[in-house]
């Protein structure tokens, strides 16, 4: 992924005002769409209670849960391949792929296959990918990495997706309209569609009573791949078991509103044996999780069904846009998942944060995400991974509000400098100025005004 | 070791609290009457849903309006052109199906999703190559939801059933949304 930290890589949005203006308010409306829905059900904590406790549940047994989804999904014909870490698990699609001869494969959205760098690695193996979500076939074709996990092109503008359109398949230069715009990816990919001699999909659910999973989409692209391609490859994390069919009910209600807002999105569609003719894999993959699920502090970020609310109501993650975390999956979740696998190098994504909590109120599985945030802060710092420029402005803040005369001279001398010389802090060097006048500042100070007014 | 085994030793330990989730009765009450609340949530979700006394009033919605086009269709009507060929062929060769329709297992009021199995599609593809689809769906199959839709699907026969709630869509450009991304164009539920 990109080089650098979050702070460095969300001036790219960030230098420009009005981008980073129209992200925001592009984000937020994803989220007040989620309100909507969400209020709409009087029992909504209810739900999101239940969900919370039938993942816990997953997590405290996921090894019995795991051997029963195997048993049943081999009884109904899938087969079933176990995965340590990302190569494994890229060597096994290979392997399969391999087999068949296959020189093309059509994919549905998958975060897990983007965790793995699997297209890289088939791609160096002779083999073509598309991928078929709208999104994931934009960045695709620009040859960058999804910026969000729901809606993967939202940093994109529609001027810039019409450009990789006409550059790549020869729509019309200068047509911006959505509808042409889609209608042509929509032409492209059943092409695609129709030539594919593999399929792969994500999973959102995988039910260990039944040995069926469940793949979520709106576009239908899931299900254009697996049913008419010869050969079907699903991947997922091992923390996406469900005990029972049952709690499906509770899961998708919570998934597609959580998400965007919709009731439900368009497709659900549950595999549980392959079609006549068909083969059927499965892949579940650790890479790091059953690591994460030791911590205890940490355990219960692996309850994340991946519907991005935290992404959406965050402050931050609005305004550095999801390139920023350099991390498959960004903003608040990716903070607290990205530190197990790699705590020096995602030592940062703690840090990006307010810790104001909105994750933590709107996350349907009730993940105290912005707790664990603070947590890796502690374990970061204890680590030695802080920033130099942060560990510095602590010491001094420390040594200043420590320090009741220091404090008291220091405010004085600021409120006079201010005044005087308003450039001194109106001014590009002072980060808090970036998109942000600075407030008056009063003559005088609280503690001379309570002394007169006590 | 293999990995699985790896992976399995490592969890084992991890086991704790072994008190399966019990379901608790979610509310039914604010969707009112499933039928009604079915019909204005899929229309909100882009479908047009037509009340139809008898199946004949279907048949002849197809004919007039698909008219010259290909159909294909696992509901046997009268006097409607049915043939279960394409069920056994090539799934690419439905490519060019216009208009297909199927008959769904059962209605959810609170999402309009609509449960169809292998057995009512005859070929997984077919409701999602189509460039429209059709369901039929009956009324007393409504049922409030999603808690009572698998209290009521058997969980045992089908090897692939799918929840659709209209047409396919996308909003992944600048979030505009657009209907029609890559499964059906439009969505048509009968009410019988």
């Amino acid at each position: 992924m990109s080089e650098g930290k979050h702070a460095d890589l969300a001036e790219k949005l960030t230098n420009d005002t009005d981008r980073t203006d129209w992200h925001n308010k592009s984000i937020w409306g994803v989220r007040k769409k989620r309100d909507v829905a969400a209020f709409g059900i009087p029992d909504w904590e209810l739900l999101r209670e239940t969900g919370s406790n039938i993942k816990d549940y997953v997590l405290d047994n996921l090894h019995d849960l795991l051997i029963e989804f195997e048993q049943n999904a081999i009884k109904n014909g899938i087969q079933v391949h176990w995965a340590a870490d990302a190569q494994e698990h890229n060597a096994i699609v290979h392997g399969i792929l391999a087999k068949h001869n296959v020189k093309k494969i059509v994919k549905s959205k998958s975060m897990l296959t983007e965790e793995c760098g699997l297209n890289p690695h088939l791609e160096k193996n002779g083999i073509e990918v598309i991928d078929t979500d709208l999104g994931e076939r934009i960045i695709q074709l620009r040859e960058e990495h999804p910026s969000h996990i729901v809606m993967p092109a939202i940093h994109l503008k529609r001027e810039e997706i019409s450009d990789t359109f006409h550059e790549s398949w020869g729509t019309e230069k200068g047509n911006f309209d959505p509808k042409y715009l889609a209608g042509a990816a929509r032409e492209s990919l059943r092409q695609d569609f129709l030539t594919a001699d593999a399929a792969l999909t994500g999973v959102n659910f995988a039910i260990a009573e039944t040995g069926e999973y469940v793949v979520c989409t709106n576009e239908g692209n899931a299900d254009m791949g697996a049913h008419l391609a010869p050969v079907q490859i699903s991947c997922m994390g091992l923390e996406k078991i469900i005990p029972k069919r049952e709690h499906l009910s509770v899961m998708l209600r919570l998934l597609a509103r959580s998400s965007t807002g919709q009731p439900i999105t368009a497709y659900s569609s549950h595999f549980k044996k392959p079609r006549k003719g068909q083969e059927m894999h499965l892949v579940l993959v650790d890479n790091g999780r059953s690591r994460h699920i030791q911590l205890p502090k940490f355990k219960n970020g692996l309850k994340c069904i991946r519907c991005a609310a935290c992404m959406n109501t965050c402050p931050v993650y609005r305004r550095s846009g999801g390139h920023s975390y350099h991390v498959t999956v960004p903003g608040p979740i990716g903070s607290i998942l990205a530190p197990n696998t790699n705590l020096k190098e995602y030592s940062d994504l703690p840090f990006a944060s307010t810790l104001c909590g909105a994750c933590s109120n709107v996350c349907p599985v009730k993940i105290n995400i912005h707790e664990q945030l603070y947590e890796w802060r502690q374990v970061i710092g204890k680590a030695g991974h802080v920033e130099s420029s942060k560990k510095i402005g602590l010491k001094v803040m420390n040594f200043v509000l420590s320090n009741p005369k220091v404090y008291d001279i220091g405010g004085k001398i600021g409120k006079k400098a201010v005044s005087l010389l308003p450039y001194a802090v109106n001014n590009p060097l002072n980060p808090w100025y970036k998109s942000r006048e600075m407030p008056d500042m009063d003559t005088e100070s609280f503690k001379d005004w309570y002394k007169k007014n006590r | 070791m293999s990995s699985r085994a790896d992976i399995l030793e490592r969890l084992k330990s991890q086991t704790a609290n072994q008190e399966q989730v019990a379901l608790p009765k979610f509310d039914v009450e604010y969707i009112g009457d499933p039928v009604e609340k079915f019909k204005t949530t899929l229309g909100e979700l882009y479908t047009e849903v037509i009340e139809v006394n008898s199946l004949t009033e279907v048949a002849s919605f197809v004919a007039e309006k698909f008219e010259g086009k290909r159909i294909i269709s696992n509901v046997k009507i009268d006097g409607f052109p049915y043939s279960d060929i394409w069920q056994s062929e090539d799934p690419h060769s439905l490519e060019n199906v216009e208009f297909a329709l199927f008959e769904g297992t059962l209605g959810v009021a609170e999402n309009g999703a609509i449960w169809m199995a292998d057995e009512q599609m005859g070929q997984r593809v077919g409701p999602f190559i189509c460039q429209r689809l059709g369901i039929i769906v009956k009324k007393e199959s409504i049922v409030p939801l999603m808690q009572q839709a698998y209290e009521k699907l058997d969980s045992g026969a089908s090897g692939f059933g799918t929840f659709i709630s209209g047409p396919s869509k996308t909003a992944d450009i600048e979030q505009s949304l657009v209907v029609g991304a890559h499964g059906s164009r439009e969505l048509f539920v009968f009410l019988t």
